[in-house]
């Protein structure tokens, strides 16, 4: 397993003009590091809905890379969701799942893919979107895996999906606010609106 | 209320640039004429939830979608409505078939006709509310209505059976 900010890193170093749209832990982890004009920090969400957010924006956006970096709790509640952006297979949109089989923000409880609630193996997400007929999906768990990545994550058609087996976050796990919702949604737009324009 | 052609027009001519939806029995009906246009997207998802976030991504990226489910759907999918409307204050514009409405043969006692309207009223949208043909077109003037204003809306559209 890595740790969740070595992804964020990974991906933060080398996202270019890349739109990054983070959620839950994975949004309080990135607000730490360098935040731009083109990250969108899902919170407040409703959670499971990031992969449809990032679908719609990277529709609207088709010359634009879209990686949007979700939970593994999040994407329990929206696996139609896999299928949702298979039909569209949108070429510029990366979907990341990390993966530490649990519900982090609420006390460590694992979800229901996690072993410890099952009878047999863990789920396997990247097997699931395999499964619903992703372009490409791979499970990362190691730093040499991350950094074969790259070319999937920054530059090849996709839609990819790339799962990354991460340990819990200990510490302060606690939400971070990423300021007022509604302004950030306008100044999004505007950027939106002003690249379609371009 | 409206042939498939018929809402084409009407969706095209507002400037709609994608229609994210799943169809029932009456909005079904509209599919052939929605993927024959060159003018829409559709984007069909798998669950209600789905298109309301799917919709706050397109309009986040600039474009202009409409969100088109039946009320049951509708009911599924608050907290993902609440969460692009109310918490992002993004201005998205939904059309929803009232099951039942004109005929409940198919349906009798179908519980939508006790839900939807307070349902609707709950989330404190902007409604307006076609309960007979002669009502259907008023849509369009409450549709740039909202535009204009940057609120959300919805089109409740009443169906005559399941």
């Amino acid at each position: 397993m890595i740790e969740l900010p070595e992804v964020l890193k990974f991906i933060q170093q080398r996202r270019g003009e890349s739109f990054v749209f983070t959620t839950m832990g994975s949004a309080r982890e990135w607000s730490k590091g360098d935040v731009q004009d083109r990250d969108f920090m899902y919170i407040p969400s409703s959670m499971g809905q990031l992969p449809a957010l990032a679908l719609g924006f990277a529709l609207a956006q088709p010359t634009q890379r879209v990686i949007a970096v979700n939970g593994d709790g999040c994407m329990l509640m929206n696996l139609g969701s896999l299928v949702t952006i298979s039909a569209q297979s949108p070429q510029n949109l990366v979907l990341c799942v990390v993966n530490n089989g649990e519900y982090e923000v609420t006390g460590h409880q694992p979800t229901v893919a996690h072993s410890s609630r099952r009878t047999s193996n863990s789920i396997s997400f990247s097997e699931i979107a395999k499964g619903a007929g992703w372009r490409s999906s791979t499970s990362v768990s190691t730093i040499a895996e991350l950094t074969a990545c790259e070319e999937i994550l920054f530059h090849n058609n996709g839609p990819h999906f790339i799962e990354f087996m991460v340990k819990p976050m200990a510490g302060d796990v606690a939400p971070r606010s990423p300021g007022p919702a509604p302004a950030r949604a306008r100044a999004l737009r505007e950027l939106g609106l002003a690249l379609q324009q371009s | 209320m409206f042939s498939g052609p018929e809402i084409t027009t009407q969706l095209v001519g507002l400037g709609v640039s994608h229609v994210v939806w799943i169809p029932d029995t009456t909005l079904g009906t509209w599919e052939s004429a929605f993927t024959e246009s060159k003018d829409l997207e559709l984007v069909q998802v798998c669950r209600e939830g789905e298109a309301w976030a799917t919709a706050a991504g397109l309009w986040l990226g600039g474009s202009v979608p409409i969100v088109v489910m039946q009320c049951t759907g509708f009911f599924e999918s608050g907290d993902s409505l609440r969460n692009a409307i109310h918490d992002y204050q993004i201005p998205l514009y939904g059309l929803i078939g009232y099951r039942s409405y004109l005929n409940s043969a198919t349906l009798p006692g179908d519980t939508c006709l006790t839900f939807t309207e307070p349902v609707v009223n709950a989330w404190n949208i902007d409604t307006y509310f076609a309960d007979k043909m002669e009502k259907r077109d008023g849509w369009q003037a409450h549709f740039l209505q909202c535009r204009d204003s940057c609120s959300p809306g919805l089109f409740l559209m009443a169906e005559g059976k399941a």
